[in-house]
């Protein structure tokens, strides 16, 4: 009898990953702290599907995972100028938009981008700007636009970032050319701008940003918006703005692979985050700007709008743009900047 | 003999697989780029798109980049910007090496000193640090040394205090906050810092084994302090100093995240540079080459200690006899 218990527990026991594995799985791809882990939980509450989630650093570090085929993922949140790059290599399944219904209340300003022109392959999860954060203590005057870059009140006061498409990006608008120019005499002008700026800039700098203008080490320094949030809440005397001549807008957007094993469970998964609570969840747990109008009405559109990161005006707005893939011309935008950043 | 063979077996299938693998694929990597082929893409009659290559062939699947041998690599690799990168990447490795010698060896000295009570507490306390992560080590001397930092708040804390030092400050043309990080020489600071244990450890331990006998007979025989040490610990210390050298030098040519942090991205390195070819610039290829060069330069500096290192030993028996 003894036996027969036991022979039966190792029978349950080697069954339990059986039944797991019977159970509706997607696999999520994201960045790192990118989503309120708690909507996992209730995803798989209400839709019985299991969630499993890991986590990537950057557009490229996710690119080569997915390109080289090793593992297949259900969901992933690419940026605008990655969706454009994996659209070309065929690397994105169209969305059936009659599985998505809550796609609804995404805030049709954010669609049909440069990246995805007929609105087929992503949506918008959080969107952001790049500007200037600056400190009202010692800036006296608000700046509104990148020229206070230039501006030698702000010698070894100012920190830039250490990225080279970013960073020229910002240069090739306040020589009013084209963010996404690959014309090797407007990257010319943007390196010669670059360098002249070179004696004012205290640091060239990463991640270490936020920790840097928090303590008040800089007055003026570049930020994407999602930083720009963290640091203005830890510090009341910073304040962001996204100067007039323009800026980069970036999307990270929700999209499916081509090689995703489990279409109709992402396709729920999507309709779940575009959900206007859920995505009010994410908001506030992640702090970026949201393409989300119904889940802006739950948080309150005044005290969202009230925040200079939320909500830049609309002309400014409009003259923002997306990243585009350059391919063959990174390479480009790599030998100048380091080009840059050698000189000495 | 046959079974010692087979117990390097682990061994030598680890080594294939991480270190000859690995370099076959940098060295393929270097000598290859991606190449994409120029296309235009076209509507069809049926309003379906498809892309014409510039041969005027029409295929309806997108065409993708391929990989193309060729030396392109290297040859954007001899351009100034980058020998410039690498020269002054081995012009910081050579002066914090050196440092490193000069202020290890006398540590190294001291502490294997027969007189010296508890080295290996000492020891110990010079090694604890190194415990933990280097990022941390050099994130404390970022907050130690930043504009906001401990130093200029004490130097304002000073001044504010002394109205004499203050104007002596302001007289030397001292601004209000002395600014310490982002320059050459910070970075320099945060290598000594992080190497400077790798120089000490292996010329402590060469010291610690020289025979005492030795430094007995030699002050038997009327040697002073100073020439025992010359003609005794010196030349027995030489393979602990190639060995310490070794190890702080190679890892000061290749370093990346110091130079980022110290230098606030004003002074990069051959490493920065390398790490920005498989981070944001996504060029494996280049990067591949930039390491081989790396390598290279790394392998001669190699040689050329072990030369230093051979010649060394024959004089030692001599002195031994």
């Amino acid at each position: 009898m003894k036996k027969t218990i036991l022979a039966l527990a190792v029978l349950a026991l080697l069954c339990c990953p059986l039944l797991a594995l019977a159970n509706e799985t997607i696999y999520v791809y994201n960045w790192g702290d990118y989503i309120d882990e708690a909507v996992l939980d209730m995803f798989t509450e209400e839709t019985g599907i299991e969630v499993v989630y890991s986590m990537y650093e950057t557009n490229e570090d996710m690119y080569a995972r997915i390109a080289n085929g090793g593992e297949s993922y259900d969901v992933i949140f690419p940026s605008d100028y990655m969706i454009e790059r994996m659209i070309q290599e065929n690397l994105l399944q169209k969305i059936n938009w009659e599985n998505i219904p809550n796609v609804a209340n995404i805030d049709p300003r954010f669609t049909h981008e440069s990246y995805d022109p007929n609105f087929e392959y992503s949506v918008p999860y959080t969107w952001g700007t790049m500007g200037i954060l600056y400190n009202t203590e010692t800036v006296e005057e608000a700046p509104t636009s990148w020229q206070v870059l230039m501006d030698d009140t702000y010698m070894m006061d100012m920190l830039m970032l250490n990225s080279p498409r970013d960073t020229l990006a910002i240069a090739l608008v306040m020589c009013g050319h084209d963010l996404n120019s690959v014309d090797p005499a407007e990257l010319q002008d943007a390196k010669n701008l670059l360098i002249e700026q070179k004696p004012l800039v205290l640091a060239y700098v990463v991640d270490e940003v936020k920790d840097k203008m928090i303590g008040g080490e800089a007055s003026v320094a570049m930020v994407w918006s999602g930083d720009a949030t963290y640091c203005m809440s830890e510090n009341d005397a910073l304040d962001y703005v996204v100067p007039e001549e323009g800026s980069n807008i970036f999307y990270d957007s929700i999209c499916i692979p081509a090689n995703a094993r489990n279409v109709s469970g992402a396709e729920k998964f999507i309709d779940f985050l575009c959900r206007a609570d859920i995505a009010a969840m994410n908001y506030e747990y992640v702090g970026y700007a949201i393409p989300n109008t119904a889940a802006i009405e739950l948080l309150g559109a005044e005290e969202y709008n009230a925040s200079p990161v939320n909500n830049p005006p609309q002309e400014v707005l409009d003259k923002c743009e997306v990243f585009k893939y350059l391919g063959d011309d990174t390479k480009l935008y790599d030998q100048i900047w380091t080009e840059i950043i050698s000189e000495f | 003999m046959r079974k010692n063979r087979a117990l390097a077996v682990p061994f030598a299938l680890w080594a294939f697989i991480f270190i000859v693998v690995p370099l076959l694929m940098i060295g393929w990597y270097g000598i290859t780029v991606e190449e994409s082929i120029p296309y235009t893409e076209v509507t069809m009659e049926d309003g379906s798109t498809a892309f014409e290559l510039e041969d005027g062939t029409i295929t309806l699947e997108r065409p993708q980049k391929q990989t193309v041998v060729s030396l392109s690599n290297f040859k954007r690799m001899i351009e100034p910007t980058y020998l410039k990168l690498l020269l002054r990447s081995l012009k910081i490795a050579v002066i914090t090496t050196l440092i490193c010698l000069v202020l290890g060896y006398p540590v190294a000295l001291i502490l294997s000193g027969r007189d010296f009570k508890r080295p290996a507490l000492w020891l110990m306390l010079l090694i604890l640090p190194m415990w933990m992560n280097f990022l941390l080590r050099t994130y404390s001397w970022m907050s130690i040394l930043e504009n906001s930092g401990i130093l200029n708040s004490w130097i304002t804390a000073l001044r504010e205090q002394f109205p004499a030092f203050d104007a002596w400050l302001t007289n030397m043309g001292v601004g209000r906050k002395i600014i310490f990080l982002y320059n050459e020489n910070a970075v320099i600071l945060g290598m000594v810092y992080n190497y400077l244990s790798f120089m000490i450890m292996p010329i402590y331990t060469v010291i610690e084994k020289i025979d005492g006998s030795l430094l007995e007979a030699a002050a038997d025989l009327g040697a002073s302090p100073t020439k025992s040490f010359l003609r005794v610990t010196l030349p027995y210390s030489i393979p602990g100093v190639l060995e310490g050298v070794t190890m702080v030098f190679v890892p000061a040519v290749t370093t990346f995240v110091i130079s980022q942090l110290m230098g606030g991205g004003k002074v990069p390195l051959i490493g920065d540079i390398i790490q920005n070819q498989f981070g944001k610039s996504s060029d494996w290829h280049f990067g591949s080459a930039l390491s081989l060069l790396v390598m290279v330069v790394v392998l001669a500096f190699m040689g050329a200690l072990n030369r230093i290192d051979r010649e060394e030993e024959p004089q030692k028996e001599v002195r031994i006899l």
